[in-house]
């Protein structure tokens, strides 16, 4: 009689234990996915670095680069690109959507680069 | 007694689980996304990365050095830059190429640098049949190319300003440079290329062991990645800017494209892009919109794949079958992708591209 209830109490903590490391998992799993969306886009003005942020969340704004030149970047969960540019040949409007690690927008007039990153450094491709 | 031991190998083997995850999740904290500490990695990585933006030659530059000494060797690549830029700026009045430019007709001393990429060019010209030639310049400049106003010249524009356009009449002696009256030379194919040299020998010397150097898309990379792989370079496909053709894996080589999407304007509906048929004067629209080639030789590179380009499909392809030295990657208008037979081990091609190989004579 004894020796059953220790067994029931034993199943009990088993039982128990088990739904807290899945718990555990669970939250750890949601965690490293939220941590592994890591990309970001670098704003770089002549070499400086103006500017990160984050690509986890649209956004938009503005930068000014070089010789005056106004540029307005537009941040979508799906990429990165300048929406207008005061440039004279909008090479940097032209170039479109960029989304993958290592990819750049570069505006030459305004020495700006647009760069995407990715804070697990996994680049698939290094140029 | 048998369930008892079930769950207690499953509660170990989860428990195990954990405790792995838990080693990873540290580590990885450093790595997490908020902006601070991203900033963190891009400055004070492990690899000690450093990074310079270089605005020079009409393109964007970027090189990445490893090592305890990489920044000051970047601070040294990019004077390198100027310098040379300051010595081939076909716009630069205090250029050499300039000066030779403004004193047809007669004799101009230049720098040693100047003189050995002249030379370097001349005899390229000369492997290529003149499919490369630096004395196109009078003709590129019609088309606006060099000055952004672009415009089709008419045909007795052209017909005229050829006659002025001949590698062979360009004449280095030592580092005395002289062409004929109404000649113009330009470096826009070869610059970039020597330049590329200059800093993977700069970097070499002072021992770095790890370096990409890219000069607006000419590639060249010295040693391998600090973690010892190699480098991983796509080649852009020419129909869709945002995406590769395919990626090759290198180390210590120069991957350098000529492609029509580089630089190009458009008149009625038609393309008219900036690497010129020498012997039409027009936009050289022989069957390839993308050469790459890849050798340890960054000038010699750029050269090639302006001439190969020039070339058209067929002559390319000829040439690539009796030219062992030089492994390159041909695309055809129809988006046929030939390569040569020394790149099959390094080559990766995008999912549902496949290559034609071009076999050796």
């Amino acid at each position: 009689m004894e020796q059953e209830q220790t067994g029931k109490k034993g199943k009990y903590i088993t039982a128990a234990a088990i739904i807290l490391v899945t718990a555990v998992c669970i939250i750890w799993i949601f965690w490293q996915q939220t941590a592994h969306t890591g990309k970001y886009v670098e704003v770089r003005v002549s070499g400086e670095v103006i500017r990160t942020v984050s690509m986890d969340r649209a956004d938009s704004f503005e930068i000014q680069g070089k010789n005056n030149i106004n540029l307005k970047v537009l941040v979508q969960t799906d990429g990165v690109r300048v929406e207008y540019s005061d440039c004279p040949d909008k090479i940097c409007v032209n170039t479109g959507l960029i989304s993958k690690t290592g990819q750049t927008i570069v505006c030459l007039p305004a020495e700006t680069v647009l760069e995407v990153k990715d804070s697990s450094r996994d680049n698939a491709v290094d140029a | 007694m048998n369930q008892t031991k079930v769950i207690s190998i499953i509660l170990s083997a989860a428990l195990l689980s954990v405790s792995v995850m838990c080693g990873c999740e540290q580590k990885e904290n450093t790595l997490s996304s908020t902006e601070s500490a991203v900033s963190e990695t891009v400055s004070a990585n492990t690899d000690n990365e450093e990074s310079v933006d270089v605005f020079a030659m009409d393109t964007y530059m970027n090189i990445k050095a490893y090592g305890t000494n990489a920044k000051q060797e970047l601070k040294k690549c990019s004077d390198e830059i100027q310098r040379l830029d300051a010595l081939f700026n076909v716009t630069d009045s205090q250029s050499d190429i300039y000066q030779i430019n403004a004193r047809a007709g007669s004799v101009v001393e230049v720098s040693q640098d100047t003189a050995e990429v002249i030379q370097k060019a001349k005899d390229i010209s000369a492997q290529t049949d003149g499919a490369l030639d630096i004395s196109i310049y009078p003709v590129l400049r019609e088309w606006g190319f060099t000055a952004g106003k672009y415009k089709v010249p008419d045909e007795q524009t052209i017909e005229n300003l050829l006659q002025f356009v001949d590698y062979r009449n360009i004449n280095v002696n030592g580092t005395k440079v002289n062409i004929p009256e109404a000649y113009a030379i330009d470096l826009g194919s070869v610059a970039k290329g020597y330049t590329s040299d200059r800093l993977y020998h700069i970097l070499k010397d002072d021992g770095i062991t790890s370096a990409l150097i890219n000069l607006g898309g000419n590639v060249q990379t010295l040693g391998t990645k600090p973690d010892g792989s190699k480098w991983t370079v796509g080649i852009q496909n020419p129909q869709d800017l945002s995406s590769y053709i395919c990626t090759l894996k290198v180390s210590d080589l120069a991957v350098i494209t000529s492609g029509n999407y580089e630089r190009y304007f458009e008149e009625d509906g038609k393309k008219y892009w900036h690497i010129m048929d020498t012997r039409t004067g027009k936009p050289a629209d022989n069957g390839i919109i993308s050469a790459t080639v890849i050798g340890k030789s960054g000038i010699e590179c750029d050269a090639l794949s302006t001439a190969l380009f020039a070339m058209g499909t067929d002559k390319a392809k000829e040439y690539c079958q009796n030219h062992k030295d030089i492994e390159a990657v041909l695309i055809d208008k129809d988006m046929t992708i030939y390569i040569t037979e020394g790149l099959v081990d390094m080559i990766t091609m995008t999912d549902g591209l496949e290559y034609s190989l071009i076999e050796r004579n």
